[in-house]
């Protein structure tokens, strides 16, 4: 799609147009689905968080200065909109910085097991690397989401999720393991 | 060796940078019903700011251009006939107007205390001697009663307030005398709406496509608040007023949807999953109604512009008792169509009114009011283990006839 149609979406949005509000929602509905399943890891709870996100987006569309991308800010409030939800589900472990000293899980895999595995998740389909990364604990999947995938430095997620700096990095290093572990036994053996 | 975070971090981005996954383009009905609740929300809240402000500015309007207004006719209220009277010296500029309608605009009044006419032409003398009246206006001499000073019209009693003269008595039967009252009939015609909402702490019950099986198919329906009502007034303009209503809430429903999943419900977690079914089209046309026993309680104020007329503004809050129902509602976890439930409706609600308008007193003790209303059910009908919420509230025209039992005479 043309810069220009973009832009007068964005502008219609900007004046509550409904038309365009439902432009911008054929156009990113999808992208922002991938980014809710990301985080919520149930496609029902996934279209709720949809839902709210779109909300979210068109009452706060005057706040958008077009400083980023109109796809990167959207982003960020669907992420915001799943961590409220994981915040205020049963699950608030990804919230809570118990008992977790920075440690650095040791990797001892070799060079020709890094070659094999790099090779192995590059060739893997998005799917399968999706299901890999739900099967983890959700305090894990966030930190990994948040850093790998999103950008978020881990000052960012510290300030975001309320725990510290050291947990972020200790839950990404652990998530990291055990997305490596996971792949290398299912992978490495078929 | 480690193995390279960086390249695994890059390899990951890369992969899930283009990352989607199916949602049905139908859901985008839920977003725009809720849009719609929201815009509707945000009307009514500026209708309340409009609402307030009016009022104030009405207030201030009223203090300007009645209370200070220089040509009300000017009192004098003396408390014994030989007392000192410290009265302010009234305007004795002619203003360019011509000695007639300044005499018109600046008539005297002069109240007594004293009922006695013997002391009329003493009185008379008394206030020509203390203070500068002009030749040409005309003194009329008024003798009452202290205790009837609230038969006096609205207008005489402000300008006397307004001018700092004798101040109104104050002892233990007159602060009595301020109070009287009325009672009456109420009829408000009005248009019905309802808004609904998922109760969040059952919404696994809700069903997905529920949202945009209902939506487009609420349109407005009518209701009425009729009742009777007994009112205390209080320092001549505010009043109480408690009564008893019957409230019906009616919601016109035009359904047309088609179910294609059935729910698979837990009775404790809710939805579990959807299984397919063979698609059943529903269709209905029709009006659900709600009806409430409603005991309110008001606070209000007649703002009174001339001598039998004003601005009337009311504010209540009120309990209502469920009393029947009737017509169709949508299961928000079958969606099958179904009578409503009287057993999910709460036994008790409670509810609030706005209303501004105008009032005329007739010479008979009646007044008639007819003021735009809005009124509303705070929070649900429904109880609160029904999956949805439903708001119901009223737009419409309270027409309102009182009659004054007593005016505060002794």
């Amino acid at each position: 799609m043309d810069k220009s149609k973009i832009y007068e979406i964005i502008e219609g949005c900007k004046n509550n147009n409904r038309n365009s509000q439902r432009l911008l929602f054929e156009i990113y509905s999808k992208k922002m689905m991938g980014v809710c399943l990301r985080y919520s890891s149930n496609s029902e709870i996934a279209r709720d968080l949809v839902h709210d996100g779109f909300i979210k987006v068109f009452t706060k569309f005057s706040s958008f200065k077009g400083d980023s991308s109109v796809e990167t800010w959207m982003t960020r409030i669907f992420i915001n909109t799943c961590l409220s939800y994981l915040k205020s589900s049963a699950n608030k472990q990804v919230f809570m910085d118990i008992n977790e000293n920075i440690h650095y899980i040791a990797d001892e895999s070799n060079t020709e097991d890094e070659n094999e595995f790099t090779k192995i998740l590059k060739n893997m389909p998005v799917a399968r690397v999706f299901d890999y990364i739900n099967k983890l604990p959700d305090k894990y999947k966030v930190v990994l989401n948040m850093y790998s995938v999103d950008g978020f430095s881990h000052q960012q997620i510290a300030d975001t999720l309320g725990i510290q700096v050291g947990s972020s990095k200790s839950r990404l290093s652990r998530a990291r393991t055990m997305l490596i572990d996971e792949i290398k036994k299912s992978e490495l053996k078929s | 060796m480690r193995i390279d975070n960086k390249h695994i971090n890059s390899i990951l981005k890369d992969k899930f940078s283009s990352f989607e996954a199916d949602i049905p383009l139908s859901d985008w009905y839920g977003i725009e019903k809720k849009l719609n609740i929201r815009k509707k929300r945000i009307i009514i809240f500026w209708f309340s700011v409009l609402t307030v402000f009016l009022l104030v500015l009405g207030g201030i309007s009223f203090n300007y251009f009645y209370l200070k207004n220089e040509n009300s006719r000017k009192i004098v209220i003396i408390d014994k006939p030989n007392s000192e009277v410290k009265i302010k010296k009234p305007i004795d500029k002619l203003l360019g107007n011509s000695k007639q309608e300044y005499a018109d605009k600046n008539k005297f009044i002069l109240i007594s205390k004293s009922n006695k006419p013997k002391f009329e032409e003493k009185i008379v003398q008394d206030i020509s001697e203390k203070i500068f009246i002009p030749s040409f206006l005309p003194i009329e001499l008024k003798t009452h009663n202290i205790t009837n000073i609230f038969d006096l019209k609205f207008e005489e009693l402000s300008y006397v307030k307004n001018l700092n003269l004798k101040k109104f008595p104050n002892d233990k039967n007159n602060r009595k005398n301020k109070i009287s009252f009325e009672i009456g009939l109420n009829f408000s015609p009005a248009m019905g709406m309802e808004a609904i909402k998922e109760n969040k702490s059952m919404n696994k019950f809700i069903n997905r496509t529920y949202f945009n099986s209902i939506n487009g198919s609420s349109a407005f329906g009518n209701g009425m608040n009729n009742g009777l009502n007994a009112q205390i007034n209080f320092i001549g303009k505010f009043y109480f007023r408690s009564g008893m209503y019957i409230s019906s809430y009616n919601v016109h429903h035009n359904y047309n949807y088609t179910i294609s999943e059935f729910a698979n419900v837990d009775p404790k977690y809710g939805i579990l999953s959807y299984l397919p079914t063979s698609p059943e089209v529903v269709k209905h046309n029709g009006t659900s109604k709600l009806e409430f026993l409603a005991i309110p309680v008001s606070l209000g104020n007649r703002a009174y512009i001339k001598n039998n007329f004003g601005i009337e503004s009311k504010i209540g809050f009120n309990f209502s008792k469920f009393l029947n129902s009737d017509g169709k509602t949508v299961n928000p976890t079958y969606l099958n169509l179904e009578d409503i439930d009287k057993s999910n409706i709460r036994n008790w609600s409670k509810g609030y009114s706005v209303s501004i308008g105008i009032f005329y007193q007739s010479k008979r003790n009646f007044i008639f009011t007819i003021e735009p209303n809005y009124s509303s059910l705070i929070g649900s009908a429904y109880s609160k283990t029904y999956p949805v919420k439903n708001r119901l509230y009223n737009y419409g025209l309270n027409f309102n006839i009182n009659y004054i039992i007593n005016r505060g005479e002794k």
